[in-house]
């Protein structure tokens, strides 16, 4: 057996803290190479319509839960996710009330992030925490945070946001998910037109 | 950049004068202004307005000249962290709370200071949240 992770492309929530913790993970741990194949769909599972992300592990288990997947990733790779411990409640946190839409709401949780924020420089520790990842990759993907993090509202959180940003392997996993998904659509359509139309390209 | 930030090995204090600049990400030139800028300010930290731009600059960057670590942090590092241990009222919590941030990161990843000897951050503090002016 080996590792395989599958990512839901058209999530509510797309799973981006799983995503981009295995995208660091393969660019960090030299023997590891964790292939990640996108779903153009809602749910990667067909009888779980909200299951964002589902990894299968060397062992033979399957995690479909984001924390769960980034709890085993943080128990084999902890130089990668640090802190897994101490970033429970946290990463819970951000799991539960930061993917939120609803800005009345998400005000709320977002000032309690920027409290946090006022003498720590990363969410958990002096180093990517499993909480780092997990708050990161929740706001990154709430379609909200783009104009909010730029206008500095929350002034910790845009740092903080900000610093790990400046980290290519953060983008550069989002990146990687939009090109992978595009060309899945373009693939799909192909195969609907009978494999006729020649797909561009450059 | 992130390979400096997890292979940074911790520098005496004693050492901090003579680090060696090109184990840095190399500047750019606004980068360099704000190196000079800083450093000359923290010759001037007995008066008050300068810890206050220090603060200022901290607030929406990890580091002095961005998100990298540079000489210029170490050598304002070893001026502001005595001061910073009269930073006791909540007022001056409020106020200095990036340089505080700041010191927290530098005296427990990046220099070698030992427990006792370190600033103890009250990072539940509960100081006003900012709002960008």
């Amino acid at each position: 057996m080996s590792f395989s992770l599958s990512i839901a492309a058209k999530a509510t929530f797309v799973a981006y803290p799983v995503l981009i913790a295995v995208n660091v993970i393969n660019d960090v741990v030299d023997e590891v190479s964790i292939p990640i194949e996108f779903v153009d769909e809602k749910s990667v599972d067909s009888s779980d319509a909200d299951s964002s992300a589902k990894l299968v592990t060397p062992e033979g288990k399957t995690y479909s839960n984001q924390l769960d997947i980034l709890n085993y990733l943080a128990g084999k790779f902890p130089t990668v996710l640090a802190n897994a411990e101490s970033s429970q409640e946290l990463a819970k946190f951000a799991l539960e009330h930061l993917y939120i839409k609803n800005f009345k709401v998400l005000a709320v949780d977002l000032e309690k992030l920027d409290s946090v924020l006022n003498y720590r420089t990363f969410v958990n520790g002096y180093t990517y925490s499993l909480a780092d990842y997990a708050t990161w990759g929740a706001l990154r993907a709430n379609a909200l945070m783009g104009s909010i993090i730029k206008n500095e509202v929350y002034i910790n959180i845009s740092r903080w946001y900000n610093l790990l940003a400046s980290d290519k392997r953060f983008d550069s996993a989002v990146d990687f998910m939009i090109k992978s998904v595009n060309d899945l659509r373009k693939s799909a359509k192909t195969a609907n037109n009978g494999g006729k139309k020649e797909t561009h390209k450059a | 950049m992130t390979d400096f930030l997890s292979n940074f090995e911790k520098l005496s204090l004693k050492d901090i004068s003579s680090i060696d600049e090109s184990k840095f990400t190399p500047l750019n030139d606004e980068q360099k202004a704000l190196s000079s800028q800083f450093q000359t300010l923290s010759s001037r930290f007995d008066e008050s307005e300068s810890l206050v731009s220090l603060n200022e600059n901290l607030k929406s960057k990890t580091f002095i000249t961005g998100t990298s670590p540079s000489k210029v942090d170490f050598l304002v590092f070893e001026k502001a962290f005595p001061l910073s241990f009269k930073w006791t009222s909540i007022e001056d919590l409020s106020k200095y709370r990036h340089i505080i941030r700041w010191i927290d990161l530098i005296q427990n990843k990046y220099v070698d200071i030992p427990e006792a000897d370190k600033l103890k951050v009250d990072y539940e503090a509960q100081v006003a949240r900012e709002i960008k002016e």
